[in-house]
């Protein structure tokens, strides 16, 4: 990437005995949207730390725009941040809350009351500014934040988990608010989040993270379809994880067996027969056959019939596992009762080798 | 509502202290004003409380900070050292101030006094502090020093100001501790620095002259006034989302 804002090299934090970043290695384009992605305790949040200055790294390198930051103070980075419980000032209006970046940096109070009202006409809230933050709702306070942190016009931004508090409504509207705000100002964000589904809406690509280090980097998309490893494929939606060992190699496909199934997958070059393999497949992919073909097959007995609407959701046992399994609900699709024996079938190019 | 019978008694024409009083005077009120001893007294009771609520406050709100934000070894013990005035008897700390005093011939100056309330009123002043630092979300000095704040500016642009409620109350009890403060009064006074309640004392042993009730009423006076600003004060501030200590 030529164009790179900002750059990570082998960061690490450590607390005690706790590795709370583990070799972080990460490069963000100029007017790109990152998010940082995993459960809570991975390291994310202490990731966006480092990068606004407010935990120090015990190793590794951060740089923004070309110029190496660890010694630089977070007072100097200028770098717009939204806060999880927004940490708008209590005691001052919005309008000195969105104010308070530009007087710190000296800006002449014309010029500022122009920005600020600028600011509050680009967030639709321009009659709230002599309020105070604790007459604001959660959405508005949200806002305002965005407001404070955009106002001085930083090229990165970085966003901690900042619709936690938003009921689900609010959040999606958000989400595609901050989308947008992002790609008209055409600025560097770094977002974090634990929530899956909020990342594939808002992000350009996603880093995915586990017990400190980043599992994997790559579009929506990406880590939809070709997930690496068997968390990433479980962290982003539902899938199967079968376990399976290599009976047969015929060029690039493999035939695998594993309890009660056998199937037909893609192996990577150096696979060897014999060997054992992770294999995951989306719930969404498997369908239902009348008898099993060349490619796999595996028979179990329907467990539990879950209707939501768009999809039913059915677990189907397997030997001993359980084989999530999800059918979109259209006319002359077959009605399946619980009990009722069935054969699976999936394409080869579904499934995905995981580490 | 015994405090308050003083108030219709101050206004007695009458040389003994009676209620209820015959007759209205306010004599006493005069003769207490027109004393240079008392009014002497009372501006060196003044003197020596506001010096007392800055320099406690001051060393209050360092404290309450170390303690607070600090992490070092032997925190838990040094919390105790700065706590122990609370537990020795007044008349120990007296006694002993008043011996250490007497070398450094601090005895009979407003300094000794100053020195000696603030001995006294730091424990409270910093348990007052420290709990109002407590409740203080220090995100808020990130994002401060996030939007290119240094320290000292962030202290005083949004520390300061949401903390204040606490220092006021703190800096209100340190003043209101030392102005009516007796026993260590009694003995760092000497002759020359003498405190109202110190010089009250002496008249209450020597004679009991009715110029005392126009000064307890005014006293009372005076400490509702501060009590109930205080309470305005923390009221009008709450509005603001400012921090109050809990109480």
């Amino acid at each position: 990437m030529k164009d790179r804002h900002v750059v990570l090299k082998e960061v690490t934090k450590r607390f005690g005995q706790v590795m709370a970043v583990d070799g972080v290695s990460l490069e963000v384009g100029r007017s790109e949207f990152l998010t940082l992605l995993g459960p809570s305790g991975s390291g994310k949040t202490t990731t966006l730390m480092i990068i606004a200055g407010f935990e120090s790294a015990t190793s590794g390198e951060v740089y923004i725009d070309g110029k190496p930051m660890i010694q630089v103070p977070s007072y100097k980075r200028n770098i717009g941040m939204v806060f999880q419980n927004y940490a708008l000032f209590p005691h001052m209006t919005v309008y000195e809350n969105i104010a308070y970046p530009l007087k710190m940096r000296k800006i002449d109070s014309k010029v500022i009351e122009e920005k600020v009202l600028r600011i509050l006409g680009l967030l639709k809230l321009p009659e709230y500014s002599d309020r105070y933050p604790s007459q604001l709702s959660g959405g508005q306070q949200q806002r305002i934040a965005l407001g404070r942190a955009l106002v001085f016009d930083p090229p990165l931004l970085l966003m901690d988990e900042p619709l936690g508090a938003l009921d689900k409504q609010l959040r999606e509207h958000m989400q595609l608010e901050i989308r947008n705000l992002q790609r008209a100002l055409k600025v560097c964000v770094i977002y974090v989040t634990h929530d899956q589904e909020e990342a594939l809406t808002i992000s350009d690509r996603i880093a995915v993270y586990n017990h400190g280090r980043v599992e994997q980097i790559g579009s929506p998309e990406e880590l939809y379809e070709r997930p690496n490893s068997a968390f990433v494929a479980n962290f982003i939606g539902e899938s199967n994880l079968f376990e399976a060992r290599i009976q047969r190699i015929d060029g690039e496909m493999a035939i695998c067996t594993g309890d009660n199934f056998y199937c037909q997958v893609q192996v990577p070059e150096e696979s060897a027969v014999g060997q054992n393999l992770r294999l995951v497949i989306r719930p969404e992919k498997i369908y239902f056959v009348r008898q099993s073909g060349p490619e796999n097959g595996l028979t179990g007995k329907i467990e539990e019939i879950i209707y939501i609407g768009e999809m039913t959701k059915y677990s189907v046992k397997i030997g001993e596992q359980m084989v999530r399994v999800k059918r979109q609900n259209r006319w002359g699709e077959k009605k399946y009762q619980v009990g009722e024996s069935v054969s699976l079938g999936w394409s080869p190019q579904d499934v995905r080798v995981v580490l | 509502m015994p405090i308050l019978i003083v108030i219709p008694m101050s206004f007695s024409p009458k040389r003994i202290i009676e209620f209820p009083p015959q007759g209205f005077s306010l004599k006493w009120y005069l003769s207490y004003f027109t004393n240079p001893q008392w009014i002497d007294a009372t501006l060196r009771s003044f003197r020596v409380a506001l010096g007392v609520a800055f320099l406690s406050t001051l060393v209050g709100v360092l404290a309450a900070f170390g303690l607070v934000r600090g992490q070092f070894r032997g925190k838990g013990c040094l919390t105790a050292f700065i706590l122990s005035p609370l537990i020795i008897p007044v008349i120990i700390k007296a006694v002993s101030v008043y011996y250490f005093f007497s070398k450094l011939h601090l005895v009979g100056t407003e300094l000794g006094l100053v020195l000696a309330h603030t001995a006294s009123a730091i424990p409270y002043n910093v348990i007052i502090v420290a709990s109002t630092l407590i409740n203080f979300d220090e995100t808020l000095e990130r994002a401060s020093m996030n939007l290119g704040a240094n320290r000292i500016r962030t202290f005083f642009h949004i520390t300061l100001p949401l903390i204040q409620t606490g220092l006021i109350s703190a800096a209100l009890f340190a003043f209101i501790s030392s102005f009516d403060e007796l026993i260590i009064a009694i003995f760092i006074s000497g002759v020359k620095a003498i405190t109202l309640p110190k010089m009250m004392w002496d008249g209450i042993r020597f004679e009991v002259n009715p110029t005392l009730t126009a000064i307890s009423s005014i006293f009372i006076l005076l400490s509702t006034v501060l009590l109930l600003s205080s309470e305005y004060f923390r009221k009008g501030f709450q509005k603001k989302g400012g921090l109050e200590f809990p109480r």
